[in-house]
């Protein structure tokens, strides 16, 4: 038998509920607050949108769709689904089933006057999995996102992601071995903050009590920089024109300059 | 103008009662976006007003001589989900306040950030929150494919004149669609009018042979995409002799590039 004819996809009945709502709890840390807000009080909410992967009686996979009125142009408005909180419990992951969760759009979504569908996902998977199994396509918005960083806990989680990258990345792992740098940034748009690199990982200081080897500050938003494809270039650019200032020895920025990639997680 | 100006409008909270004014504004301020769910008063209440982690205190509406000019709506994590104001008004002073209401509402609940998602065309949203430091990063990528493709087609050309003595007879055959949406489509263009259907022509006078994701980029495209399709060979037309005619009357069904502007109230 093949791994992906172990489940069974199927609209959620009415038992299981309660173990597709822990899934999606466990996955996304939700609140059941939300996501009652989310499917029981939305007025367009439709049961059967909403469909779980069973696997020996249990709930271990689930997505849904919401449907609306979306706007597609300046004067047409048309019935679309957003696809959401596709989710696969942890113990049947890496096995094929977000593919056939997804692949399930083409079966869920008839007799619904469903014009389109549509979701928020990173490119990569879509590149990867949306694309090839359903033919959904990136489409490019009109749309920033403005930030403002009231305290430094948010760049806490950035680095903690950034150390799961080191974690997963041999070749960064390396690189972050041999360094031992103190970098403060001064960057628009963040509170002033510190962080040491190596030799075993990534962490957040408190300012001031440590000194830096360098001092990053930055008259242009980061997101500027690392949205160009020619990063290396616009890094030069400004550099030259000083809206990026960078005090402490070549050494050191060399170093930094190395790890510019991994910063841009911190930064983006 | 600087953003540090004296107070000109009126701010407070949300009262029971502003519902339609806020609803009015909020599709004229982006009448001339698409990708959002225009708002009603039954998706507004579920969508603002019930919301979890949104209370009352966190939605502000700004008054101009007994009118409604301005709103925001902001969770207590600092995620402004709605965000308008009307664009007769002295927009930089109004955007201002309306943020700086938002940011202290995030601060007292103790939100480590404040982001706003806005169209990238709205200079003084840009203008104002540069002023007041926010950082720029980029939106949620947005996937989409089309599923109703005769019925888009049908309401794109209900919009459209067609020039009179353009005689076409186009079969498109459709790859990679789910099984229940129409295979085939055929436009029939006589003397100015266009007809869509899903019946296969006898004989056309072009056959077009592309699959879904090719047609749901090139509905939201410009003619360039088109022919950007033809030459990657991911549309093909056929006899070769009808492709300029043929990508006329197809760019007929075009929507032109439509500004998607996507509120983080509709997927967040």
């Amino acid at each position: 038998m093949s791994e992906e004819s172990q489940y069974q996809i199927r609209v959620l009945p009415e038992k299981p509920r309660a173990e597709r709502i822990k899934l999606l709890v466990d996955t996304f840390k939700m609140s059941n607050e939300f996501l009652e807000w989310k499917y029981e009080l939305n007025p367009d909410f439709d049961r059967s949108l909403v469909v779980v992967a069973m696997n020996s009686g249990q709930v271990v996979g689930c997505a849904s769709w919401l449907p609306r009125t979306l706007k597609i142009s300046k004067s047409l408005s048309v019935r679309a689904a957003l696809g959401a909180d596709l989710a696969v419990h942890r113990d049947h992951r890496g096995r094929g089933l977000a593919k056939l969760l997804i692949a399930s759009e083409n079966t869920f979504l008839e007799e619904k006057n469903i014009v389109m569908s549509y979701g928020f996902a990173s490119s990569e998977l879509v590149e990867h999995v949306h694309g090839p199994l359903i033919g959904l396509v990136e489409m490019p918005t009109d749309t920033i996102v403005y930030k403002k960083y009231l305290n430094p806990s948010e760049i806490g989680e950035k680095v903690a992601k950034m150390n799961r990258i080191v974690e997963s990345d041999e070749k960064i792992k390396r690189k972050i071995a041999g360094l031992d740098l103190v970098v403060l940034f001064h960057l628009r748009g963040m509170p002033e903050f510190t962080i040491r690199i190596g030799p075993n990982a990534i962490s957040l200081l408190k300012n001031d009590l440590t000194q830096p080897d360098l001092k990053v500050e930055s008259a242009i938003t980061f997101f500027d920089l690392f949205k160009s494809k020619k990063r290396t270039l616009a890094l030069v650019r400004a550099l030259l024109t000083r809206k990026i200032r960078i005090k402490g020895s070549l050494r050191d920025t060399l170093k930094l300059y190395s790890l510019s990639k991994l910063l841009g997680t911190l930064l983006t | 103008m600087s953003v540090q100006e004296t107070r000109k409008y009126n701010l407070r909270t949300y009262r029971t009662g502003d519902e339609n004014d806020i609803i009015s504004l909020f599709n004229k301020a982006y009448e001339h976006y698409a990708g959002f769910v225009p708002r009603t008063l039954e998706y507004w209440t579920w969508c603002i007003l019930s919301r979890p982690d949104l209370s009352e205190e966190g939605i502000t509406v700004a008054i101009d001589k007994g009118r409604v000019v301005g709103y925001a709506a902001v969770e207590k994590s600092g995620k402004i989900l709605e965000f308008c104001y009307d664009p007769s008004c002295e927009g930089k002073a109004l955007v201002s306040e309306l943020l700086r209401r938002c940011i202290d509402h995030a601060e007292d609940h103790g939100a480590s950030s404040v982001s706003l998602s806005a169209p990238l065309q709205d200079r003084i949203v840009r203008d104002v929150c540069e002023e007041l430091g926010f950082t720029e990063e980029p939106p949620p990528s947005l996937f989409l494919r089309v599923l109703d493709i005769p019925y888009i087609f049908s309401k794109i050309a209900d919009q459209r004149k067609m020039k009179k003595g353009l005689e076409e007879a186009i079969l498109i055959d459709l790859r990679g669609y789910p099984p229940w949406c129409a295979q085939h489509i055929a436009i029939l263009v006589q003397n100015g009018d266009v007809t869509v259907s899903t019946e296969k022509l006898e004989r056309p006078t072009a056959n077009v042979e592309a699959d879904i994701s090719t047609i749901s980029r090139c509905i939201f495209g410009s003619r360039r995409t088109l022919y950007k399709a033809i030459l990657e060979r991911r549309l093909k037309i056929r006899p070769s002799r009808r492709i300029l005619r043929t990508v006329k009357v197809l760019s007929m069904f075009q929507l032109r590039n439509p500004s998607l502007y996507m509120p983080v109230a509709d997927f967040g």
